[in-house]
């Protein structure tokens, strides 16, 4: 087969992966979608092996072959047909994650035969349940988090089954809202087939599956090659989470193989702190990206990867477990995986950063339409120092990649609400010869009673991981400041009621530090004082006497 | 559509017509026989919290058919919304519709699912066969669904806005999946749809063996005068009512005061509910349609008019409400406990118009469901258990007799306690005691009937248990001098002998061995106590209801026999 013709059927799935972010982001309604693209597209194979990783969140990108998967299983090959849209949102129906995050997909066929799938994955504002916003820390069955959708067919040969629309329209708080992301999921899929399509029709099917095919086996090899690199060996971590429980990895390297064991963990969590053993799996892929270094990821890249988990623990949960947190949950685990390895890789790893989605949801009345609104965000902080330079400031978490801060004016005019403070966040932590990023301070002021505020961010007692002498990171926590003057600091809360002119005073932390402080280049430590990111007097407390 | 044939009732042979109307009513029997006989959940097969009827092509209640009568009377306003939102499509033979929302035609709360098939001839619908049965799970924010504590519709489980479950007889899996994954008790559910499916389908063999019999145009022309004559026999009892406008106002045991005025004239019963108070936070509303169901039934008790009711007895009612308030809430409010504000609205009206109607209404009985929710793991089976459960109680005292003790409220109808042999199997705990309450209250000439004191002993950690009555506070109305009733409650007796006193509880966890002790409330006496036949106080002290002391303290001199 002609290498060149492989390579550019393989780039195009990622050109088509690409097309259908942009779709879905340009047609979607809430701005979760369209400005913070807390969203994932991609393509799989006719089983459901990841061929192209698309775009967008890698931990979502990281859910699609899985609910492919499961969409085979639950519906049998012979119900699913050309023009058929199956959706999912349970994380024990391939929805991975929480029933915020709707996943749509859709065969490809070609002269009959089944090709490929398009999905896409996106997080819904609300999606019913106990509190507005659905997610809660407060949880203890997934009944209570929204409507359950269980990788059913939402579209029919073409025709949308108006029961299951209607059904999930109106189990939603914010309907428009829900019906129109829901459509512009269904465009990108449909543009995605549409695609694909063009590209069998210019190739044949033939040349279209070995292409498929053959790149799985190249992410395969890259992938052994890489492990083949690395040291090989057992190793082991338990660490202690901010909710007192103990998590362990016990990781084994080979030249063939990456196992992970999961299984010495507790029982799973009886509120919403649990995860999906799909969910850990994604977290574990891209714990390996990060470990191999090479940057492939498909159904062919993640063979050499193994992971044991123990059905009913918090990295296995079993029906009805509370899901709502379950990102906290894999972003821990990763961050525990990135953190056994680390002092063994040399210095491929960073030390550690502010590591937590801090999903943030405000929602209330909106002072000038009267319309419920629900922020729905992730965060931004510091990540680790590296061997070779500081930790980035003020990005998304590993587990978001791609995705944007909602824009100050888009959360005034959206949600009705002042954003009176977005800054880099100057407390101490996470000196170093490179010291980590800055964690941000952020204010939003509320402009009508009645609001609701829920949280949960962890590293907020266990805090960022230093390496070499490095020092650690700071907290991610939240001040609540009422009108009194009186001021609260949370983590974790649920539907906190806020009022009008109440502050919510989001800090996230500091990367870590890595390397002694005292042999940090004092150009670095002269342009932070030069910045205003360091106090010269703490400087010289920290950084030792050669501080400019 | 072909135009009913309207003009060929006239001609209409009155057998004839009779033997239809009949059938309807059979009908509606055999559909609830059938829903009864497949049902998997006791709450359906034993309590029979369930109900039956059919209506006519355009949803108007033709044959009141089984169960529970205010079950029975949401089924034709279901039709009516099926109708308004997929009327335009058109209609399939073998089509079946479900809602169980409040806000689409579901009319009570979200555990109430309303089945509805289009019954056709060709491409016309000639009627609609539709059932309605309380599920034990549908989700939600606590097991059993049922919540004092939801502020939103959202948290009670899932919505089911009159959409298709059947189409042409071909099931839409994914709709049957929803259903099923969203209760926590998915076999139950599953199974309890597909009793339901069965009544109405066997409700439309029926209906189309009547039609081919007698004929399309006798068979409707019979369904059209049937409520004719329902109209006249409402309009005949109107006229001997009392002409006016009556009012009442009642404080309730929230603290909040429910207000009714009701205007009787030559041709109109006006059940006006405008001035009352703004929907409740939490789940203590009912839906307008709910309301309207409140009114129906007193327009039945008040008018005396008796046998099945049809769309035409309540031709002459018109129920007016104001948006935003308890009983005509907006479309996102919490209903769970509908049942009692609609109970409590039924009661009001009644206790409006008792005193102006001659002798014909009793004094006030304990009315309230007694709505009471059990669950955890049975300890036998491991599996997760829900009891859902209505209380009996006692019925107030009338002119001619004493009160009934120990029935379901006036809102129930058909249904029955669930025998303790089956509670004990399927939920795994224990029922210790079942007898009348002894309490004081309701003694008159004619007294009140018993309540009852009922005793569950939970065998596993970790049970739950919520429930909701009213009439604990403010205690069942007396006529003419009788004492007033007992108060609904329940204590939870702990295993240190502590215990508490609850009315509405959500959730309280209970443990092995802890009893739940439920009284359900006397109802009301009639007439001053004084003036009770001796036979009857001896009757009562013999049978061991009364304790001859309290007796002549209560029932004076002469009660010492």
């Amino acid at each position: 087969m002609d290498r060149i013709t492989l390579e550019i059927i393989q780039e195009s799935l990622h050109a088509t992966s690409d097309e259908m972010f942009a779709a879905y982001r340009k047609t979607a309604m809430s701005a979760i979608i369209y400005e913070v693209l807390d969203m994932g597209t991609g393509i799989t194979d006719a089983a459901g092996n990841l061929a192209a990783s698309g775009a967008g969140i890698p931990g979502f990108v990281g859910v699609l072959d899985k609910s492919v998967k499961r969409v085979i299983e639950v519906n049998g090959l012979d119900a699913i047909h050309p023009g058929d849209v199956f959706v999912t949102n349970d994380p024990f129906y391939g929805g991975v994650t929480h029933l915020n995050d709707v996943v749509l997909t859709l065969p490809v066929f070609a002269g009959g035969r089944l090709v490929a799938w398009t999905a896409t994955i996106a997080h819904f504002n609300d999606v019913g349940g106990t509190v507005p916003g659905s997610v809660s820390n407060e949880g203890t069955e997934i009944f209570q988090e929204g409507l359950r959708i269980p990788a059913i067919k939402l579209i029919d040969r073409g025709e949308p089954i108006g029961s299951v629309l209607d059904i999930m329209r109106v189990n939603s708080r914010l309907p428009d809202y829900y019906t129109g992301d829901l459509w512009a999921g269904i465009a990108a899929v449909r543009l995605g087939e549409r695609r694909l399509l063009e590209l069998v029709d210019k190739y044949g099917v033939d040349v279209f599956l070995t292409a498929v095919s053959s790149f799985m086996d190249y992410g395969e090899q890259a992938a052994r090659r890489a492990l083949a690199a690395l040291p090989a060996g057992r190793y082991e971590l338990t660490e202690e989470q901010d909710n007192g429980t103990i998590y362990s990895v016990s990781i084994e390297i080979s030249p063939d193989r990456l196992l992970v064991d999961l299984r010495n963990n507790p029982d799973q969590d009886s509120g919403p702190n649990n995860a999906s053993r799909d969910g850990v799996m994604v977290a574990a892929q891209m714990m390996f990206m990060n470990v191999t270094g090479i940057d492939i990821a498909n159904g062919g890249s993640f063979r050499p990867l193994e992971v044991l988990t123990r059905p009913g623990s918090v990295f296995h949960a079993q029906e009805p477990a509370a899901m709502a947190i379950y990102y906290e949950v894999e972003i821990r685990i990763y961050d525990v995986m990135l953190r056994c390895l680390a002092p063994h890789l040399d210095t491929r790893l960073p030390a550690g950063g502010f590591q937590s989605i801090c999903g943030t949801f405000i929602g209330g009345r909106h002072p000038d339409t009267g319309r419920h609104f629900t922020i729905v965000e992730p965060e931004i902080g510091g990540w680790g120092a590296a061997a070779d330079r500081d930790g980035n400031d003020a990005i998304f978490s590993g587990f978001h990649g791609e995705t944007f801060n909602c824009p100050a004016e888009i959360a005034e005019a959206r949600y009705g609400l002042y954003v009176d403070r977005l800054e880099l966040n100057l407390e101490p932590g996470g000196e170093g010869r490179h010291r980590g990023g800055h964690g941000i301070l952020l204010e939003y002021r509320v402009r009508t009673d009645g609001c609701f505020f829920t949280c949960a961010y962890t590293r907020s007692k266990h805090l960022p991981w230093p390496m070499h002498g490095g020092q650690q990171g700071s907290p991610n926590y939240v001040e609540v400041i009422r009108t009194d003057g009186t001021s609260e600091r949370f983590s974790v809360v649920t539907a906190l009621t806020v009022n009008t002119d109440d502050v919510i005073r989001i800090h996230t932390g500091n990367g870590a530090g890595y390397g002694n402080p005292h042999e940090r280049d004092p150009t670095l430590i002269a342009n932070d004082i030069r910045n205003g990111l360091l106090d010269p007097e703490h400087a010289a407390k920290i950084y030792g006497p050669h501080t400019p | 559509m072909r135009p009913a044939p309207t003009g060929a009732r006239g001609a209409l042979d009155p057998i004839t017509a009779e033997i239809i109307q009949s059938s309807l009513q059979a009908i509606g029997d055999e559909m609830f026989a059938v829903l009864r006989k497949t049902a998997m959940s006791a709450i359906i097969y034993e309590v029979l919290d369930a109900g039956t009827a059919i209506t006519d092509r355009d949803g108007k209640l033709a044959s009141a058919g089984a169960g529970i009568p205010t079950f029975v009377a949401v089924l034709d306003k279901a039709v009516r919304r099926i109708i308004e939102l997929h009327g335009a499509d058109g209609f399939h033979p073998g089509d079946v519709f479900v809602t169980n929302d409040p806000f689409y035609g579901g009319v009570t709360h979200l555990n109430d699912v309303v089945l509805a098939q289009p019954v056709m001839q060709g491409a016309d619908v000639i009627a609609w066969a539709a059932t309605i049965a309380h599920f034990n799970d549908v989700g939600g924010m606590t097991p059993g669904s049922v919540s004092s504590d939801a502020t939103e519709i959202f948290q009670e489980g899932i919505r089911l806005p009159a959409v298709k479950l059947i189409d042409a007889g071909e099931p839409i899996r994914s709709v049957f999946e929803l259903i099923r994954v969203n209760s926590r008790l998915p076999d139950f559910v599953h199974g309890d749809l597909w009793a339901e499916i069965a009544a109405v389908r066997l409700g439309e063999r029926r209906l189309l063996e009547l039609a081919d019999k007698y004929g399309i145009d006798t068979f409707l022309a019979s369904m059209g005068s049937l409520m004719d004559h329902g109209e006249q026999v409402m309009r005949r009892a109107l006229t001997r009512l009392p002409k006016g406008r009556f009012k009442l106002d009642e404080p309730q045991d929230d603290g909040s005061i429910y207000r009714v005025a009701i205007e009787i004239t030559d041709d109109e019963f006006i059940v006006d509910l405008r001035d009352n108070p703004p929907q409740n936070e939490r789940s203590a509303n009912v839906s307008r349609d709910g309301a309207v169901i409140a009114a129906q039934i007193a327009l039945m008790n008040v008018s005396g008019v008796t046998g099945s009711a049809n769309a035409g007895h309540f031709a002459p009612l018109r129920v007016l409400t104001q948006p935003g308030t308890v009983f005509d809430p907006s479309p996102e409010a919490a209903c769970s406990i509908y049942y009692e504000i609609r109970i409590r609205l039924s009661d009001t009206i009644l206790r409006c118009m008792a005193p102006h109607v001659g002798e014909r209404l009793p004094a006030g009985g304990f009315a309230s469901i007694g709505g009471t929710f059990i669950g955890g793991r049975h300890p036998d089976t491991g599996r997760y258990f829900t009891i859902v459960e209505p209380q009996l109680g006692g019925w107030g005292g009338s002119t001619h007799r004493d009160g009934n003790s120990a029935m379901f409220s006036h809102f129930h109808g058909e249904t029955f306690n669930c025998p303790a042999e089956i509670a004990e199997a399927r939920y795994g705990l224990y029922v210790d005691r079942l007898e009348l309450n002894l309490e004081p209250g309701g003694e008159g000439r004619h007294r009140g009937g018993h309540g009852i004191l009922l005793e569950y002993r939970v065998r596993t950690d970790g049970c739950f248990f919520t429930c909701a009555y009213t009439r604990s506070k403010h205690l069942p109305w007396p006529m003419h001098g009788g004492q007033q009733g007992s108060p609904n409650y329940v204590e939870v007796i702990r295993t240190d002998g502590t215990s508490e006193r609850f009315s509405v509880v959500t959730a309280l966890t209970v443990n092995t061995d802890d009893v739940i002790r439920i009284h359900t409330g006397n109802g009301a006496g009639y007439g001053n106590p004084h003036e009770r036949d001796p036979t009857l106080i001896a009757n009562d002290i013999r049978n061991g209801l009364l304790d001859p002391e309290h007796a002549a303290k209560i029932y004076g001199p002469h009660a010492a026999v």
